[in-house]
């Protein structure tokens, strides 16, 4: 049986680290180079539980950045989403919290989790626990991640299909 | 509004189809492809067949089939990206359209990472600030937080004006930049260069203040150091075409106990400064002892400086007026001479006006370990001494001054020695009083202009060669220019490379 497809996007500021944390839940792989994304990138990857299996389409946009604002189109029909955010910039978390309430003026509400990611750079940190925590406390799932190091990032994927698989959204 | 004549519609039609690759699919309403047209393996779409359903393609998943949409620059395969066109049309046919926009992604990629590192280091830049802001009322009530605060900025500062130094080279690698876009790049540089400097005097000075600052003495080789810190300086002389020496007198002690890392910034900053305001001539360090002290002294040909200053120069933030046009030494000399007090030595100043400067340092020593001495075995190294390398001199009369600006940057950054005049008056008044290799100069000036001005300088039996800046193209004019005294006529816009070129060809057949 042909097994179903989930649509999930990655959408942040620029510069966040989506394509990195694709790469390294998707190949393993990280690079410090940066390559800047131009329109939309398609990857995949099976995820398997006890019960069943999905795919997820994960669908690496480029950021928000002075060129122009993340084109929305792309989010349509998408499952759920991973707003990445840098936590060495903290003007970076406003711009997701933007970003989510542009998508659910247009889409909805469509479940996401959020990344703060490149916890590796602890000197640069500029995100408090208690920032973190008043997140959570309004029910936003946190991870703080590194793509870097790989800290947190397959289990914020795991964690996001799983919610998938079981709502059967 | 009208459709386009069929023939004309159809031509451009076929050219967009060849060279951006269309490749078109209809789907029935099962999102199923019904027919298809162009190339559909430049998109690896060789797998697609009749009667697929398009709507469960990853870069299609989730996208609605009724209403008219665009999705931009898609990644369809590994090397292909394509705008993607949804047109569900009146009669009911819906079509997907693929254009490949592959051929200009990497332009705008670079583009667009060039826009986010700029956005970046102004996001750094105003953290920076705002710390800055921050930090600014615990110091005004804690004097002892300053040395922490300004050694911990001093990182931070350096970042950023590393990005800004290292984009400003990066941009200005480019190719056929315009004149304009050279210039400002320039000041970037300079102006960080500058604040570089300050920004490291700052730190030495706030390090002198701190109470646990000590002298760390070693076992040094006088030679070796001064070696060392002459291969830095002997650069720097040559690149402003000044003469350098360096001598170590014979009966000088040969080892000592210093804090070698402060010594060499002692002679780094004299001879630094020595080089900064000598603009013809040479700079010269000795080194001697007596008994007790090692004895430095660095002399130069420079201004020299009008002993009404002698006392406060050495003050922070102190610069005797000759100097202000020059950056980053207002902390300089008082760093030198409290690292000299801290070694219980004595500078002294011998100057005036016209005379060049010659300072002098007496730095007691102690005397270095037997073991050390016998362990050292080589013998002393010999010391430099660099000539002045000839540097063409030209003189430029130019009354635009963005042009003669501009020119004098290029110019230098080649080489040359420029030195401007702003019309063919001023320019001939210069000739009559400096020797020029060469003179370059504009023909439109208020005053003299330069046919005038070719003329009486031929007259004067000025024999170097003279270009000429025109705007006309006519060849008769040229050819009759040249009757008149000029060597060689250059068109504006003013190709760099070709002036550099003919500059260099006629400066060495005069040779
Ligand atoms: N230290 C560190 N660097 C990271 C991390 N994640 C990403 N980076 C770096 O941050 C830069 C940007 O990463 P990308 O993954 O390209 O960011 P993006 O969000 O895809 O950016 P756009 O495509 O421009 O929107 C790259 O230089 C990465 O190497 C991380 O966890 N730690
Ligand atoms: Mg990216």
């Amino acid at each position: 049986m042909e097994i179903e497809s989930r649509k999930v996007c990655m959408v942040g500021d620029f510069g966040v680290g989506k394509t990195s944390s694709v790469e390294r839940f998707v190949s393993n792989v990280f690079s410090d180079k940066y390559l800047t994304t131009i329109g939309v990138k398609v990857d995949t990857k099976v995820i398997k539980s006890e019960k069943s299996e999905i795919k997820l389409v994960i669908w690496d946009i480029a950021g928000r950045n002075r060129f122009g604002n993340i084109e929305f189109t792309y989010l349509r029909g998408s499952a759920s989403y991973l707003l990445v955010v840098d936590g060495t910039r903290k003007s970076t978390l406003t711009t997701a919290l933007e970003l989510r309430d542009s998508i659910e003026d247009r889409y909805g509400q469509i479940p996401y989790v959020m990344l703060i990611n490149k916890a590796d750079l602890q000197d640069e940190w500029e995100i408090t626990e208690e920032e973190i925590a008043g997140l959570r406390a309004k029910n936003i799932k946190v991870f703080v991640t590194s793509a870097k190091s790989g800290d947190n990032i397959e289990q914020a994927f795991i964690e996001l299909s799983q919610s998938l698989i079981e709502k059967k959204v | 509004m009208h459709a386009l004549p069929t023939p004309l519609a159809n031509e451009i039609f076929s050219n967009l189809f060849h060279s951006h690759s269309l490749y078109c699919c209809e789907l029935d309403k099962n999102t199923r492809v019904i027919n298809m047209w162009g190339d559909n393996t430049f998109y690896d779409f060789d797998k697609w067949s009749l009667g697929q359903d398009l709507s469960k393609v990853d870069f299609l998943l989730g996208m609605v089939f009724d209403e008219p949409w665009v999705m931009r620059d898609v990644q369809v395969a590994k090397d292909n990206h394509a705008d993607i066109y949804f047109s569900p049309n009146v009669v009911g046919k819906r079509y997907l359209a693929f254009i490949s926009t592959q051929y200009t992604i990497e332009r705008r990629r670079e583009n667009q990472l060039r826009g986010n590192h700029l956005t970046l280091l102004h996001e750094r830049n105003k953290k920076l600030i705002f710390q800055l802001e921050e930090s600014k009322n615990t110091l005004i009530t804690n004097n002892a937080g300053l040395t922490n605060f300004i050694a911990s900025m001093s990182h931070e500062f350096r970042t950023p004006l590393t990005s800004i130094t290292g984009y400003a080279q990066l941009i200005g690698d480019q190719a056929g930049l315009p004149n304009e876009t050279i210039k400002h790049l320039s000041y970037i540089e300079s102006a960080s260069q500058h604040l570089l400097s300050l920004v490291e005097n700052v730190l030495d000075q706030a390090q002198l203040d701190t109470e646990n600052f000590q002298l760390q003495r070693s076992n040094v080789s006088i030679a070796e150091l001064v070696t060392e810190v002459t291969a830095v300086v002997a650069s720097l002389a040559s690149a402003k075409a000044l003469a350098f020496s360096a001598v170590m007198s014979e009966n000088c002690v040969q080892f000592a106990m210093l804090d070698s890392l402060r010594v060499r910034q002692i002679l780094i900053n004299l001879l630094g400064n020595a080089i900064k305001f000598t603009e013809d001539g040479e700079v010269k360090l000795l080194i001697d002892s007596s008994d007790t002290e090692i004895i430095i002294t660095v002399s130069d040909t420079g201004p020299g400086i009008d002993p009404s200053m002698h006392q406060s120069i050495f003050d922070a933030y102190q610069r005797s007026n000759m100097q202000s046009s020059k950056p980053g030494v207002g902390l300089g000399l008082n760093i030198t001479k409290r690292l000299v007090d801290k070694m219980e030595g004595t500078i002294s100043l011998l100057s005036s006006k016209g005379n060049g400067s010659q300072f002098t340092i007496r730095l007691p020593f102690i005397e270095a370990d037997d073991d050390f001495v016998e362990e050292q075995t080589q013998p002393i190294p010999i010391l430099k001494s660099t000539k002045a390398k000839y540097v063409y001199s030209l003189l430029l009369v130019e009354d635009n001054t963005d042009i003669s600006n501009l020119l004098k940057i290029f110019l230098t950054r080649a080489g040359y020695k420029v030195d401007i005049a702003e019309n063919g008056q001023v320019g001939l008044d210069k000739t009559r009083i400096h020797s020029y290799d060469a003179v370059i100069s504009d023909l439109q000036m208020p005053i003299l202009g330069g046919r005038e001005l070719v003329q009486l300088l031929r007259k004067d039996g000025f024999t170097k060669p003279i270009f000429a800046l025109t705007a006309s193209e006519k060849k008769s004019e040229q050819e009759k220019m040249l009757g008149e005294g000029f060597t060689t006529i250059l068109t504006k816009p003013i190709q760099m490379q070709e002036l550099l070129s003919k500059l260099a060809s006629a400066l060495h057949s005069e040779v």
